[in-house]
């Protein structure tokens, strides 16, 4: 053991002299100070990023300005692995500043900066001729660039189109605001330019689903084999909340709307359209919603049963194209189901009633091919036609108005149908018309399901979907059993309608009277707190035999015992998600059956 | 042209005039105003026009009106009668306010004060003169004017803010200044030459714009760039970007059924899900809203968060860090080892053979006699019972006064020590151990049984029967742990074959024999004095000994086995530490009573060491060793027998060297514990590197016979939340590789525990099989490469454990059964288990009392 020391004493030492040497003498290490032999902060991750701060002070910019640039040109934080400045701060890509420190808008900003510093020198001095003169000299700058830069190719822009419409659907249903410094040609822009692209969605017949939430409306639309998913709030006055920052929210929109002008653009010529298209001004003028592109919305219509027959072509030069059967059959089906949602309406003249959100609907109406639609919105007193609108409330030929009123609070016109908007969502998304009991008005219409959920998948599937799924599947056997009797669906025979009619029928009966189902949601909550009872019961302590399971898990717990611990820990990970996942469904099998009980 | 000449004419009579005369009405009236109190200005009334105007303009006015487009430019306005009569000029009227006059006319009389300024007279007057109304006094010329229509009418005009007079044409232009009318210059001088000269200067500053245009220095400024034009027309650059990929962010959510206006009734919430709802953190709730129901499009209202959570999206988007992170795409089954069929790895024990019933309370340890014979099983119903094997037979039921807690049977002969709460007995059953066919030495061996349970006197120590309980009590408790006692022939315990006992510190827990039948080791966790915990008990020679001295601060032992071979008796001990939280294992090494020796040592001082040690053993130097040469860690020489001389001859240059004495040196015959030396010879060495103590851990790289040692709280009763202690470590017998270099430990943290001794101190392998606390972990003695581990979880898990003699080749652990016939009593499940000696039937006793062979 002395020997063992006597062995050991040197190292230390040295290792302490090696100590002394590396420290300061005050103590820490010092900015130059090397360990083991390089400079800290000058090499691999360390080097590779910077934090906020030290960007802001390389380019030279406050704050406000870096995060609008960011914005801009798209510049986020990223997550390095060795975070050399701590934890809490917010890391760029030493790259990512390189490329913010050369790019032209930089500059345009500091001649922004000193425009602003003249511009108000001048005005602080009353010299407004001259502060007016020296405004049309206000440095400009375009965003092109950047829409470019960001998004080398179309697809990448289109992949990216969600937010931006979403952005656009927003601000287009607010207005401008002094206080806020949201300008009025940023509201009209964004107006102009989100019509513009739902007028392309239109002709394109691009739309795929629609979705009435309580955020707003989601709609879906395939858009050169992209799926654009984007949110519009439901019409009403937004209180503009204190806690949101519109600055951000407008440099978003800035960009946005130079991005969208441009997608547009390449949009429309894609189409053989010229851009930006017509508006009919004494439209604009009257009612600027709608109708200010009702021109070319009407062209759109005639358009639309051209393009509705080149997609049938397509299918069949794909099937050729591709060898394999299954994939071709794929191809098929879903363009089998984009072809049924653009036709859903066609042949139909639809009313829409004042009381009914107008755009959302007519969107969908004309997406789904429909005849002609007429409105009530914006008519002026004693007629009941919108401008725009194809025919009055009189018109003999409507086959659908959407009423959203009580019962018997409307004048009941023979020879149309009364539904209830919803009525247009929902056979829009399955791609055929539905049965109109269910949805008259004055009754509360069946559960409308999120187009977006895969049930399947989900491992839970409500009821309506089942009904829905099954009226379309027989729709379709009607329709294939048309083109070729050989592929006669086995569930389309003559009594399933009918069936379907009667559950509805027995469904609606029951559900949909208000004091039945009021009684019947007390049964329910009581049957559900039985359940929960039953769940928490405590187990008694006294003898127990141990758990046996099964032969399968006992297989599966000895395999268990010797897996490494990431296996394990990863296992446990997915058995935990699934575990949720399971509960959850079972949770609402629970109280589906509690509530249908 | 009648308009031009108009013009001039209008503009002579009214500018002059009219500039001229409204300077005088302003001196008039200010006189008129000074001696009037002045009311409000005109907003009521009638009586206004009286106050605010004077009477000599206002017939100004009238004149000129009534006279307009008469009267030629020569002619003055001022009528004798409108003259003024005072003519005192421009002063103050209160300057005669003490006087009977206000002033003097033209002609130097004095203007008498006549108009009355009573009140009364005014009133009066308003109701004689139906003109009182538009009578106005003239204070200065003392006269009253009676203002006509004409004046009323302009009066009305200027109150409503227009033109006096109602031809006036506000829409004519009135001109100014006529230069083209002009015919004389304005100046004499002549104009100079260069007036009508081409500017020299122009003529160059025009050649140089020329010039420079012509050079195509000046261009016209370029037309407008299109505001939107096709982006995407030429294909995208293919330049590598020397950047990190960009990362696109991630699309937002897509609603699910809950959001719909329109749900179904399924995903509304409870009003418990609703308050969980409620309750959660904002961030970390699953949806961001709270599931509503309209029965109609029209009852939805605007979705007030709307902004906020795109506000939300924004900042996401441009504030928060971004990192590509894979998507774990497993099969869950992919994950599964793939083992062997149980199958293939037969023979194990599956099903209950023979159930020994008769235990009322919990069965705490159990214990197989060498040959297979007996069973021996104790219980907290304060019995100890034997039982035959193979028919399940009780053949002896021992009564204690206390609950027995550990059994154990002596390898070599018939006789058990059994552990009584603190006591620690030396039973013998009364048994046959030999069948009937061998005659001479059934009869050898119970005598010697009885020989070796007599009572011996220890020299110079004083017997102490047990009664003596003044002598005891004035023992410390560390002798008194050691001290041996003859039970007395009449005492109960006597009568079921006690026949030695010692009364140690604590609750003994547990019991283990050295494989050649006369030290046993017993293990009394609560002891009070830490050196009480792990006590050895010599048989033969009646003597205990405390190999640990001294424990680190808070250490417990928990349990101990011999080394299963080597018969210089290396003691395996487990530990735990009260003091760590976590379960560090923590190895110690003793070698008992100093016939080991380990040392780092350089070549220079081996020899001296040698010596050292032959002197200190009183060995000869011919005696062979056992050595084992470690540097590094790597084994360099094993097993080689060499004698002391040639030990002293080893040339190594700095070695760890173990020196150990040959297999066949007789224990019994060595003077180990003569009377000079107490009962805790110094020959132990406690070589205990504890890993938090890192210098230790260095200092001592090497450990021969590792040990393990858990942590946590251990309770009494052994109760359920004390996870993670330890329980009896079993060291794997000669199955297949004689050298006994893997222990496996059981621990209340639910874990088997393998280690490889050769391999690292670390755990070789760490099984987590079982839901609750392990109480016990045994390898087969025999040659069936089995391991057992019972658990409180009221399970037996058998497990395949083969050890291959390549040394490169890993051990093959495979589950293979779970045994799951126990029930769980109190929280507790299987209490003790214990391997057959021959056979791969294996001995469970549980919670509930029951006693169990599987077959």
């Amino acid at each position: 053991m002395v020997a063992c020391q006597r062995f050991q004493a040197p190292l230390a030492a040295m290792a302490k002299r090696k100590n002394k040497v590396k420290r300061n003498p005050k103590g820490g290490i010092k900015k130059g100070d090397k360990i083991h032999g390089q400079k800290k902060g000058k090499k691999g991750e360390a080097a590779a990023y910077v934090t906020r701060a030290q960007a802001l002070a390389k380019l030279q910019i406050p704050l406000a300005d870096f995060r609008k640039l960011c914005i801009l040109k798209g510049i986020y934080p990223r997550d390095p692995k060795k975070k050399a400045h701590g934890n809490d701060k917010t890391y760029y890509h030493q790259k990512d500043i390189a490329f913010l420190r050369h790019e032209p808008l930089l500059n345009k900003f500091f001649e922004l900066k000193t425009f602003m510093k003249k511009f108000k020198r001048l005005m602080g001095r009353r010299e407004i001729k001259t502060a007016r003169r020296f405004e049309e000299r206000k440095p400009k700058y375009t965003l092109h660039h950047l829409v470019r830069e960001r998004y080398p190719s179309f697809d990448d822009a289109v992949r990216d189109l969600d937010d931006a419409v979403s952005m656009l659907a927003l601000f287009q249903s607010l207005s401008a605001d002094q206080a806020k410094d949201i300008p009025v040609e940023a509201i009209t822009e964004a107006t102009q330019l989100y019509q513009e692209f739902q007028l392309y969605v239109i002709r394109a017949q691009a739309l795929r689903k629609v979705f009435a939430s309580i955020k707003g409306y989601y709609f879906q639309a395939d858009i050169l084999g992209h799926s654009v998913t984007w949110l519009a709030p439901h019409q009403f006055a937004q209180e503009l909340p204190a806690e949101v920052d519109f600055r951000v929210m407008l440099t978003f929109l800035e960009f946005y709307r130079a991005m969208v002008k441009f997608v547009n653009f390449r949009l429309y010529g894609d189409l053989g359209l010229t851009y930006p298209p017509r508006r009919d001004a004494e439209l604009e003028r009257t009612s600027a919603d709608v109708a200010a592109l009702e021109t070319e919305m009407r062209e759109a219509g005639k358009a639309q049963q051209l393009h509705s027959q080149d997609s049938t072509d397509i299918a069949t030069s794909a099937l050729k194209d591709f060898g394999d059967e299954s994939e071709a059959a794929e191809i098929q089906q879903s363009l089998a189901k984009s072809g049924r949602v653009k036709t859903t309406f066609r042949g139909l003249r639809v009313f829409i009633n004042r009381e009914v959100p107008l755009r959302p609907l007519y969107f969908v109406l004309l997406c789904g091919g429909v005849a002609e639609v007429g409105w009530e919105r914006g008519a002026q007193a004693g007629k009941s036609a919108g401008p725009g609108s194809a025919f009055p409330v009189e018109g003999e030929a409507i086959t659908h108005q959407v009423v959203d009123r009580p019962a018997g609070s409307f004048e009941v016109r023979p020879g149309r149908e009364y539904v209830q908007p919803q009525w247009i969502f929902d056979c829009f998304n399955i791609g055929c018309l539905l049965p109109i009991t269910p949805y008259a008005p004055g009754r509360t219409p069946p559960p409308h399901l999120s187009p977006f959920v895969d049930d399947k998948a989900e491992g839970y599937v409500p009821r309506q979907r089942e009904i829905l799924d099954r009226f379309a599947a027989e729709v379709s056997g009607q329709k294939d059993g048309e083109k070729d009797r050989d592929e006669v669906v086995s569930s389309a025979d003559a009594g399933s309608m009918q069936h379907f009619g009667e559950e509805l029928q027995a469904e609606s009966e029951g559900l949909w009277h208000s004091e039945f189902r009021k009684k019947r949601e007390e049964a329910a909550a009581a049957n559900m707190a039985a359940a929960t009872q039953e769940d928490s019961a405590d187990v008694d302590v006294g003898l127990q035999p141990a758990h046996r399971p099964s032969e399968e898990e006992e297989e599966r717990l000895r395999a268990k015992a010797l897996m490494p611990k990431k296996h394990k820990r990863l296992l446990q990970r997915i058995e935990a998600a699934e575990a949720k996942r399971e509960a959850a469904n079972k949770r609402l099998k629970r109280k589906a059956e509690a509530a249908s009980s | 042209m009648p308009l031009a000449k108009q013009k001039p004419r209008v503009r002579k009579t009214r500018s002059p005039s009219a500039s001229s005369r409204v300077k005088k009405r302003r001196v008039s009236s200010k006189g008129a105003a000074a001696d009037e109190p002045s009311p409000p200005p005109a907003s009521e009334g009638n009586a206004a026009p009286k106050t605010e105007l004077d009477a000599a303009d206002l017939e100004d006015t009238d004149d000129e009106s009534e006279s307009d487009g008469l009267v030629d430019d020569g002619s003055s306005d001022d009528s004798e009668d409108d003259a003024p009569r005072n003519r005192i000029g421009n002063v103050p009227l209160e300057w005669y306010k003490d006087e009977d006059h206000v002033g003097y006319d033209i002609a130097g009389e004095k203007v008498m004060r006549t108009l009355s300024t009573g009140e009364i007279d005014a009133l009066l007057e308003s109701k004689d003169n139906p003109d009182a109304w538009r009578t106005v006094k003239d204070h200065k010329n003392q006269r009253e004017v009676v203002l006509t229509d004409t004046d009323l009418e302009i009066i009305r005009r200027i109150r409503s803010r227009m033109y006096p007079s109602a031809a006036t044409d506000t829409t004519e232009m009135v001109e100014f200044d006529n230069p083209e009318a002009r015919i004389h210059p304005e100046r004499k001088a002549h104009p100079p030459k260069a007036r009508f000269l081409p500017s020299k200067w122009e003529r160059m500053k025009v050649k140089r714009l020329v010039a420079l245009l012509r050079e195509g220095k000046i261009r016209p400024p370029p037309p407008p760039a299109p505001e939107v034009f096709d982006l995407w027309a030429d294909e995208p650059e293919t330049r590598r970007r020397r950047a990190p990929p960009p990362l696109p962010a991630p699309k937002m959510a897509l609603p699910g059924h809950a959001e719909s206006y329109n749900p179904p009734p399924e995903y509304l919430f409870t009003e418990e899900e609703k308050k969980e709802w409620e309750e959660t953190f904002e961030e970390e709730r699953a949806i961001t809203h709270l599931p509503q129901k309209y029965d109609a499009l029209r009852r939805v209202p605007g979705y007030k968060d709307f902004i906020v959570e795109r506000f939300k999206r924004c900042l996401d988007l441009y504030l928060v860090p971004r990192a590509l992170k894979q998507r774990m795409n497993v099969d869950p089954e992919s994950l599964l080892p793939k083992l062997p069929s149980p199958k293939d790895l037969r023979p194990f024990p599956t099903h209950i053979a023979v159930a020994y019933e008769g235990h009322s309370g919990m069965v705490r340890a159990v214990a197989v006699e060498a040959t297979g014979r007996y069973l021996a099983t104790a219980s907290s119903d304060e019995t100890l019972r034997i039982w035959e094997v193979a028919t399940g037979r009780p053949i002896r039921s021992l009564k204690f006064s206390s609950s027995v807690t550990a059994v154990a049977w002596n390898p070599r002969h018939l006789l058990l020590s059994v552990a009584a709460e603190e006591n620690v007995f030396f039973v013998d059953p009364g048994l046959q151990l030999i069948p009937k066919d061998t005659p001479e030495e059934a009869e050898e061996l119970p005598a010697t049984v009885t020989s070796m349970l007599e009572f011996k006197e220890a020299a110079g120590v004083k017997p102490v029967s047990e009664g003596n309980e003044d002598e005891e009590a004035n023992e410390g408790a560390k002798a008194r742990a050691v001290r041996w006692h003859r039970v007395e022939p009449d005492s109960d315990h006597y009568k079921v074959g006690c026949r030695l006992s010692i009364a140690t510190d604590g609750d003994v827990q547990f019991l283990v024999w050295h494989h050649k039948g006369n030290y046993c080791a017993a293990v009394s966790p609560k002891a009070r004095a830490t050196s009480n915990q792990c006590i050895i008990h010599a048989l033969n020679q009646q003597k205990s000994m405390r190999p640990f001295a001294k424990l680190r601060g808070g250490q417990q032992v928990q349990s101990c086995a011999f080394h299963p071979t080597k018969h210089f008796g290396c003691l395996m001990v487990c530990l735990k530490d009260q003091n760590s939280a976590e379960a560090a294992h923590q190895w110690c090494q003793v070698d008992l009573i100093g016939h080991g020796e380990t040392d780092t040592i350089y070549a220079g001082d081996l020899k001296l060491h040698v010596e050292r040690i032959l002197r200190r053993e009183k060995l000869v130097p011919e005696t062979s060793f056992h050595i084992r040469l470690v540097f590094n860690g790597k084994v360099l020489r094993d097993d080689a027998i060499i004698s002391g001389a040639e030990l002293l001859d080893l040339q190594l240059p700095k070695m760890r060297v173990s020196y150990m004495l040959p297999e066949d040196y007789d224990w019994a015959t060595a003077d180990w514990l003569g009377p000079e030396e107490p009962s805790v010879p110094h020959t132990f060495r406690f070589v205990g590197p504890t890993q938090a103590d890192p210098e230790a851990a260095e200092e001592y790289e090497y450990l021969e016979e590792q040990d393990e040692q858990n942590s946590c709280a251990e309770t009494e009763e052994l109760s359920e939340s004390d996870c993670e202690s330890t329980l009896p470590t079993t060291p794997i017998p000669g199955c297949g590789h004689p050298t006994g270099d893997h222990v496996v430990v059981g621990s209340y943290d639910r874990r088997v525990v393998w280690w490889d001794l050769d391999f690292a101190k670390t755990p070789y392998k760490t099984l987590q099989y079982h839901d609750k606390a392990v109480r016990c972990a045994t390898f087969h003695p025999g040659r069936f490469p089995l391991l057992a581990a019972c658990s409180d979880d009221a399970t037996v898990s058998i497990l395949h454990a083969k050890v291959f003699s390549d040394l490169m080749q890993s051990p093959m652990i495979v589950p293979v059964k779970r045994l799951r016939d126990h029930m769980v009593n109190q929280g507790f499940g299987v209490l003790a288990c214990a391997w057959h000696p021959h056979q791969p039937w294996l001995f469970t006793a549980g919670s509930d009392g029951r006693v169990y062979l599987w077959a």
